[in-house]
Order: structure tokens, then C-alpha cells, then sequence
């Protein structure tokens, strides 16, 4: 890399997106590659080794889903997918397949940023599993298995705690229901989103403020839920 | 209906009347005309006199009382040929003959030997006799020969029926093969709403049916089984009604009428129109099962519009709002670090993205007004030139990396159109054209011939798979899904091709041979019209018009 700027992949086939996204990503001090098709995408990740990828489900050449899936074998490089897809089975197919983060179009510049700032934090840190984790009032010690908020120890149940931990881990990313399900309860079969939803229900009563205004745990409707992170 | 009608007690005709009833009956034989009487009598007759004449040849060889044997072959060959009859008639003559050989030689008819009268006598009997099996065994013949040919159209029929998948169709093909078959006057009922009975086709049309046929069809329905014509179920009724039977019941009723001479079927015919009635039950039967498959596929492809145009207006909506949001919320949040160029740029995207959407609002409303039918097309005078001189005003600033080049044919007559919808088709062609084709040339190209009036616009972009050249017209429809293609493409053509049929042309795309696709509109010139023959030449073709110079695109 010629400096130590991080590097970011812009793939969309429009050029005026490419144009407002390289601007926006420039005055942040970021590098921008661009890309038009999977093509161009393919080369420049493997000769321009991006530290994240912004990329658009529809492109001219193939569809993005696919290169989510050839990436996901190989890199550990966070990509946030941009589409004007709305589907849920698309969300969940996109996340599934290993993408960080999913954004339908429209949408606005500061939104993403914020998801680029974690997914690139999140990148970073999740390389050795960090013992401590804070966000907001919220603390997580992992080796003491210690939840805390606004001061005050909270007592989770085994299978709160697993599921909370698993939403520290990927802080600031969609885990959509079906991952969290097998993180959490394992081979077990016949276990129902139904479930996940009591438990989300019986932690959010237990660290957040308002459980109706969740802080911490928001549900991506139809796809997952979040662990937020606040700056 | 539960009157009953005036004689419901006896059984109607048997619809499946025994074979040896249909053999003692004439078997719907038109009565023979006169010339073939004569050709049978005379044939005979002639034949008697070989045998006589043979006779007298052999005499001296030949019993006195065995000379009748000699004319025993002319009976059987005049009833095997022309049946009962002629045979009667050929074994009279020879028995006459037979009186010459076996009479006293002095008195030519008289018969003095009791023996020879005796020998003509039973001549006589055995020959009638003889005459009487031979006409039988003709007559089983000729069934047998009817069998076989009604054998013959049933199964032609029945392929025929196979071959169509169209309801009304189907049920016409059906009637119609009753109409030819039989001879008569023939109609379909099949119960429609309330159960009442509707008449479905009928040949020759009829439109509604008397108080007494409208009865019997009704008894019939229920009952299932026959009424009217000569049965005594409903006598009053013109028509004979069969019922429609399949396995779900009584499908509708199948009505003949013989016209003025009144509804009178040989059995024969009975066992024909029940074959025919039940043809035609499945035949009803498989149309209205059609009719459901029909209305599936129309409710599916509905459905398949519905989603494509909800997938095409979701991106071509949010595409460039994506464009347009972004940028404003950027410059929103980072605007201060933008230098004025760059601010500059942006604020041209946001600007050239409304745009774009506004071109995209624009197609739909024309595409509601062309299925609404509220657009009317005017008819002026126009030069083409014109137009294209108006298009190309519009791409002025466009910024993509791609020439347009005319090759306006000189003396290029005017045209009767719409000069805002043609300009409108042209714009989406070329808007198209410019999509796709990211480097080279496009080409505008005006000709004419005697008759028609033709704009091409050539690209050189991929070129259009050869099995999506004409769905490419089809609203909403993309080569590939649809966001992997450029937003707004999915509504410009299908608007260019309403207009351009709306004005009375033809649009039409095709492929060049050496690549790159070419979209061609092609209007009739009218007559009368005044065609000014001042020079049309407003550029030299192939050489760029000084506003179609590409700007230098901004984006990479």
C-alpha cells in the first residue's frame, strides 16, 4: 500500500453513485477504488487488496451474490452491500452468504458511514477476541462472563448470555436469525425463531431502558438483530 | 322444471337399437333414381338373353330337364348386383326363356310335360329365393361398408379434436362434424347461470329456442336422457335433444332438427347421433376444463406483470434516488470539506439524477396514456430532420463517451405524424442506444422509399440476443433481471414502440451483421401529401452535427 490510508471498493454500475460515494469516502480520508462490474470488482481485489467493500447487488457481468460467495471462501475483507432490493429472502440470502451489512437504496451518507466505521472497527478487533467490550453503558467481560449496565451487574440466564455474547462478538452487524440460532442452540434441531425472539425479549427487559426503544439489541425486521453500537 | 310433459311414462326410442333392427331398415337409402332402374332392368334382361343364347349353343349336350340350370347364373349376378328385384325380374325372363327349350316343337309355349313345368316352376322359387339371400348379403355389404366409413370420420374426428385447444373451437368443430355427419340443423346447450339453459353454438345460428324445445331440453338435462323429434317426450319440440353425458353427469344437450320435414332419425342415425353426443360431452367437457387452464395462465401472467413492474418501478425509482439522497446528505454532512469543484460535480448528479427520474416519471405517464387511450396523435406535415434536430438538442450535455452521428438522406419527403410522440420514441431509442453502446458511434440514419419512410438507429453496443428482439418492446422487460442493468431502461422502448404504432408505424429491432443492435420506425408516407422537394439536407451524412460532440464525460 502506498500509504496508510484504508482502502475501500466501491462496485456499483452507476456512475453517479460511484461519483457521490468516492467524494463522500475521499474527504473522510479514505482511499477509493471503483469498479463498474464484477469484472473489474474481481481484479481489484485481488491486485488492490481493499480493507472493505461497498458493493451493489446488480451488476451488468453477474450478480453480486455470487461474488459475495467467492470472496467469503477466501477473504476476511468486511462488505457492506448496497441494493434496491427489498426483499427479506435477499437481506437474508446476502447475510448469510457473509456479507456485513446490508443497506437498501436510498439511503443516507452519515447511516453509512457509520456502518463502514464499525465494520472496519469491527474488523480489526475481531482478529483476537478481545476480552473486555463497552459500548455505550453497556460492559461485556467475556472471561468473567460479566454483563454490566449504567453500573449495575445484570444477571442473564446461560442462554441470554450466549446470545448477547454472540451479538458483542459481530457488535455493529446484522446476525440474522438463523445464525444466531445455530450459535447459540447448536445442533438442536426444531428450535424456532420463536424462541430467539423470547429470549431477544427477556434481555432487552433486562439491559435496556426502554425494551420498546431498544438502545442496544434492534431488530433488522424480517432478517436479525443488531448489537448498536454508540459513539 | 318439473312439469311433465304429456307422455313421460313411455321410453323414448331406444338410442341403442340392435344391429338386426338396423339391417331390416332401409338403411337411409335415398330411393334410386330412374336411370339406375333402367341400367339394372336392362343389364338383366341382357344377361338372360347370354344365357339363353348359351343354351341354345349346348341344347344337344344337355337333359331336356336340366336346361333350366343354364340360366340359374344370370338370376344370381342380376341380384348380387342390383339386388331382390332386378333377380326377380332376370328368373321371370328365364323362365319364359326356359319354356322355349322344354316346349313341344310345334307350339314354342307350350309346356305339354308336366316334368318341365314342374323344373320352371321350382326354377322359379329357387331363383327368387336365391335372389332374396343375394340382396341380403349386398346389403350386409354396404352396412358393413357404412360402418366402416362413419368408423372412419369418428376417428378423423376425434383427431381433429385433438388438435384444438381453443374452447369455442372445440365445441364448433364438434357441432359442426354433427351438422355434416347427419344431415341436419344442430345446437349445444349448456347450463350457464341459474342452470338455465344457454344456447352455446348452434349451426346455422339460432337465438333463442321455442316454449315446446326449450321444454324438452330442459326434461333432457334432467332426466338424461332423450326427448322431442319423433319421440314422444315433448312431441311438440322441432328439435331432438340428446343429452350430454360424462362422467361428472349431464354436461349440456345436444339439439337436431331436421328442418320442415320434421325430426325423424333412422335407428341407424340414433346410433350415430349418440356416438356424436357423446363426442361432444367430452368435447364440452375438456373446453370448459380450457377454459380454467386459460384463466390460470391469464391470472398468472398478470401476476408475472405485476411483479416485473414492481421490480422494474422499485429500481428505476430508487436508483436515482439513491443518486439524488446520497449526494444531498453528503453534502449536507461533509459539504464544508468539498472544494468548489467538487461541490460543482455533485451538485450536477443531483441535478442530471432528477432529471433522470423526471425522464422516467414522463415514460410511465405516457405508458398510462397509451393503455388508457387517451393519447391521440396528431397528424401535421413534418420533416424529419426536424425531429432529429429537436433529439439531439435534447442529449446536448449528455455526458456519456459516445457520438451521434445522421445520415439524413437528401430530398427526404415529409411525413404525417405526431412531431412530440415521434420525438419522444427517438429520444427513448437513442437514450437506449447510448446506454448500451459505451464507445463508437450512433448512427441516425432517415431514408425512404416510395412508400414508407424509414429511421434507423444504429449502435454499436453488444448487440440483442436474437430471442429477446421483439420482447424487448414488452414494458417493464429487461434482457437480464432487473437491477443489473442501467435504472430507466425498462419503460423507453415499450413507449417508443406505443407511439410509433400509434401514429401508424412500425417499430422493429434487429441486429447488424458485424455487431451492435439497430432499432428501425418505419411510416407509411401519405399520398396526397405536399412533398417540397427543396433540398432536405441539413448535413452532410456521417459528418457530426456541432451539437452531438460528446462533453467529456466527468465520471471515469
Amino acid at each position: 500500500m502506498p500509504d496508510n490510508k484504508v482502502t475501500i471498493l466501491i462496485v456499483d454500475d452507476e456512475p453517479a453513485i460511484r461519483r457521490f460515494l468516492r467524494n463522500t469516502l475521499a474527504v473522510q480520508d479514505y482511499r477509493v477504488i471503483e469498479a463498474e462490474n464484477a469484472e473489474a470488482a474481481a481484479w481489484s481485489v485481488r491486485h488492490e487488496k481493499p480493507d472493505l467493500i461497498v458493493l451493489d447487488l446488480g451488476l451488468p457481468d453477474r450478480d453480486g451474490l455470487e461474488l459475495i460467495r467467492d470472496w467469503r471462501a477466501a477473504l476476511a475483507v468486511p462488505i457492506i452491500v448496497l441494493s434496491s432490493r427489498v426483499d427479506e429472502k435477499t437481506k437474508v440470502a446476502v447475510l448469510d452468504a457473509g456479507a456485513d451489512d446490508y443497506m437498501s437504496k436510498p439511503f443516507g451518507v452519515d447511516e453509512l458511514m457509520a456502518r463502514i466505521r464499525t465494520a472496519l472497527r469491527h474488523r480489526f478487533t475481531s482478529q483476537g477476541t478481545q476480552p473486555a467490550f463497552s459500548t455505550g453503558q453497556l460492559e461485556m467481560d467475556l472471561v468473567k462472563r460479566l454483563v454490566r449496565v449504567r453500573g449495575e451487574d445484570v444477571k442473564l440466564s446461560p442462554k441470554e448470555y450466549d446470545i448477547l455474547k454472540e451479538l458483542v462478538i459481530h457488535a455493529g452487524k446484522v446476525l440474522i436469525h438463523s445464525h444466531l440460532l445455530r450459535e447459540v442452540w447448536g445442533g438442536e434441531t426444531a428450535v424456532d425463531v420463536q424462541y430467539l425472539r423470547v429470549y431477544i425479549r427477556q434481555i432487552r427487559q433486562k439491559i435496556e431502558r426502554d425494551p420498546e426503544r431498544p438502545e442496544y439489541i434492534v431488530t433488522e425486521s424480517g432478517v436479525g438483530y443488531r448489537l448498536q453500537m454508540h459513539e | 322444471m318439473s312439469e311433465t310433459p304429456p307422455d313421460a311414462k313411455t321410453t323414448p326410442h331406444s338410442m341403442t337399437a340392435p344391429i338386426s333392427l338396423a339391417l331390416g331398415a332401409a338403411m337411409a337409402k335415398p330411393p334410386k333414381k330412374f336411370n339406375q332402374l333402367a341400367v339394372a332392368y336392362s343389364v338383366s334382361t341382357l344377361v338372360v338373353i347370354a344365357s339363353l343364347i348359351a343354351g341354345m349353343a349346348i341344347k344337344q349336350w344337355l337333359a331336356a330337364s336340366n336346361i333350366m340350370l343354364v340360366f340359374l347364373p344370370s338370376v344370381l349376378i342380376s341380384a348380387a348386383l342390383y339386388g331382390f328385384r332386378p333377380g326377380l325380374w332376370a328368373s321371370l325372363l328365364s323362365a319364359v326363356a326356359g319354356t322355349y327349350f322344354l316346349s313341344s316343337p310345334g307350339d314354342p309355349f307350350a309346356v305339354s310335360d308336366p316334368a318341365n313345368f314342374w323344373a320352371i316352376m321350382i326354377f322359379t322359387l329357387v331363383a327368387a329365393f336365391a335372389s332374396a339371400l343375394a340382396e341380403q348379403s349386398r346389403h350386409q355389404a354396404a352396412t358393413a361398408e357404412a360402418n366402416a366409413r362413419i368408423t372412419d370420420q369418428m376417428y378423423a374426428f376425434s383427431q381433429k379434436l385433438a388438435g384444438i385447444a381453443n374452447a369455442d373451437e372445440l365445441i364448433l368443430a364438434a357441432l359442426t362434424q354433427v351438422h355434416s355427419m347427419l344431415q341436419v340443423d344442430a345446437l349445444i346447450l349448456i347450463p350457464g347461470q341459474n342452470n338455465e339453459l344457454d344456447i352455446r353454438i348452434a349451426l346455422p345460428p339460432v337465438d333463442r329456442l321455442t316454449f315446446a324445445d326449450r321444454n324438452a331440453a330442459n326434461w333432457c338435462v334432467e332426466h338424461a336422457k332423450p326427448s322431442g323429434g319423433d319421440l314422444r317426450v315433448w312431441p311438440d319440440a322441432t328439435h331432438l335433444f340428446v343429452p350430454l353425458r360424462t362422467g361428472q353427469g349431464v354436461v349440456g344437450v345436444l339439439g337436431v332438427n331436421r328442418g320442415n320435414q320434421g325430426t325423424y332419425l333412422t335407428p341407424e342415425e340414433y346410433k350415430l347421433l349418440d356416438a356424436l353426443a357423446n363426442h361432444a360431452a367430452v368435447t364440452v367437457e375438456r373446453a370448459a376444463f380450457g377454459a380454467h387452464v386459460e384463466e390460470a395462465r391469464l391470472i398468472r401472467e398478470t401476476e408475472d406483470f405485476r411483479n416485473a413492474m414492481l421490480s422494474s418501478l422499485t429500481h428505476d425509482f430508487k436508483t436515482p434516488l439513491a443518486s439524488i439522497l446520497g449526494t444531498i446528505s453528503s453534502l449536507r454532512h461533509y459539504g464544508s470539506r468539498y472544494d468548489a469543484q467538487t461541490q460543482d460535480e455533485m451538485l450536477g448528479t443531483a441535478q442530471e439524477e432528477s432529471e433522470r427520474l423526471n425522464r422516467y416519471l414522463g415514460n410511465l405517464l405516457d405508458i398510462t396514456r397509451l393503455d388508457t387511450g387517451t393519447l391521440k396523435p396528431k397528424s401535421e406535415i413534418i420533416d424529419i430532420s426536424d425531429i432529429v434536430g429537436a433529439v439531439l438538442k435534447r442529449f446536448q450535455g449528455w455526458p456519456e463517451g459516445v457520438r451521434i452521428v445522421t445520415a439524413i438522406t437528401p430530398d427526404l419527403p415529409m411525413v404525417p405524424l405526431d412531431f412530440m410522440l415521434t420525438e419522444q420514441a427517438l429520444f427513448n431509442i437513442l437514450d437506449n442506444a447510448l446506454k448500451y453502446a459505451s464507445y463508437g458511434n450512433v448512427v441516425i440514419r432517415a431514408t425512404s422509399t416510395a412508400s414508407t419512410c424509414t429511421i434507423a438507429i444504429e449502435d454499436t453496443g453488444p448487440g440483442i440476443p436474437p430471442e429477446y428482439l421483439v420482447r424487448i418492446f414488452d414494458r417493464f422487460y429487461r434482457v437480464k433481471s432487473v437491477d443489473r442493468q442501467r435504472a430507466g431502461t425498462g419503460l423507453g422502448l415499450a413507449v417508443s414502440k406505443g407511439f410509433t404504432e400509434a401514429m401508424g408505424g412500425k417499430l422493429v429491432a434487429s441486429n447488424r451483421p458485424k455487431g451492435g443492435a439497430v432499432f428501425s420506425m418505419t411510416f407509411p408516407i401519405a399520398r396526397t401529401a405536399v412533398q417540397p422537394m427543396l433540398s432536405m439536407v441539413v448535413n452532410n451524412p456521417l459528418e457530426p452535427l456541432p451539437t452531438r460532440e460528446p462533453k467529456a464525460a466527468a465520471s471515469g
